[in-house]
């Protein structure tokens, strides 16, 4: 394997542990939990689901570098992003939304962090959908 | 997108999804395991394996209990994964490929062992089955 493919199973693996917990925790097994019987037992399970918090910094301390990378390796680096380079033609507007997505992802990281967010979990999961979308086309191309 | 991008991304939302759920009982282990003693751990992980899903809108008896929702995002991935090697009209070959065939079926065994038995072992080697054929997988297409 080379350091390319490293960074990409690295970039998966953190990216589904973050969203995974995200998404099993918020849809289903947090809800799941609520109504089971009797109500102190939901409680105390529910408590120990959540004694670990979330994954949110230390996945994106391995999602930062290892898209950098792989930005490099198609040849869009860093100074790019910031010039706006990087984001001319159709493929660069995706890269732009999915970007723009990760600094929301990012904003609700550093604001609510693993507070309850009754209202903005959703609008962080549809961001979260919306990034694995971005980046499907980003790897496979336009139709 | 058309509908072969689509099919990739609900076969990758579902696979982070599988991921999620694995992740789940690693935690519930360790967390249970630090609460009480062996014993009454593998009773309360056996009581979880009650919770069902979805917990409003749907009746009580068409609610997934949590291991059998594992089996249908399994569906899932199976159909999605199916369909998008169809409709790109090839699949990818060699070792890697092979490898995850192989980890799907030792996922296949972790996720009927854990439907059946709930166990510290069992939940660790399906959390690491899931994670090493996501990475395959990952591996495997590029």
């Amino acid at each position: 394997m080379n350091l390319y493919i490293v960074c990409v199973c690295l970039h998966v693996a953190a990216l589904s542990l973050w969203l995974g917990h995200m998404f099993v925790w918020s849809l289903i097994t947090g809800p799941a939990m609520k109504r089971m019987q009797p109500a102190a037992d939901a409680d105390m399970l529910r408590e120990c689901s959540l004694f670990r918090g979330g994954l949110g910094w230390p996945a994106l301390a391995i999602l930062i570098p290892t898209g950098l990378y792989l930005l490099s390796v198609r040849g869009i680096m860093p100074a790019d992003l910031f010039s706006g380079a990087a984001f001319a033609g159709p493929q660069g507007a995706v890269l732009a939304v999915k970007l723009s997505l990760v600094l929301v992802m990012i904003g609700y990281q550093s604001y609510f962090g693993h507070r309850p967010a009754p209202v903005a979990i959703y609008f962080d999961m549809a961001a979260a959908t919306a990034i694995i979308g971005a980046s499907v086309v980003l790897v496979r191309g336009w139709i | 997108m058309d509908v072969y991008r689509l099919t990739v991304w609900a076969h990758l939302f579902f696979s982070i999804v599988l991921m999620g759920l694995a992740l789940f009982w690693l935690v519930m282990d360790v967390s249970l395991r630090r609460r009480f003693d062996a014993a009454a751990a593998d009773g309360w992980l056996k009581a979880l394996k009650s919770a069902r899903w979805p917990h409003v809108a749907v009746p009580w008896a068409l609610r997934l209990p949590l291991p059998w929702l594992t089996w249908a995002i399994i569906a899932v991935l199976a159909v999605t994964g199916i369909a998008s090697g169809k409709l790109i009209g090839r699949v990818p070959d060699g070792s890697l490929w092979v490898a995850k065939f192989a980890l799907l079926a030792a996922l296949l065994c972790t996720q009927a062992w854990l439907t059946w038995r709930p166990s510290r072992s069992i939940i660790r080697v399906n959390f690491v089955v899931v994670m090493l054929t996501i990475v395959a997988s990952v591996a495997a297409v590029r």
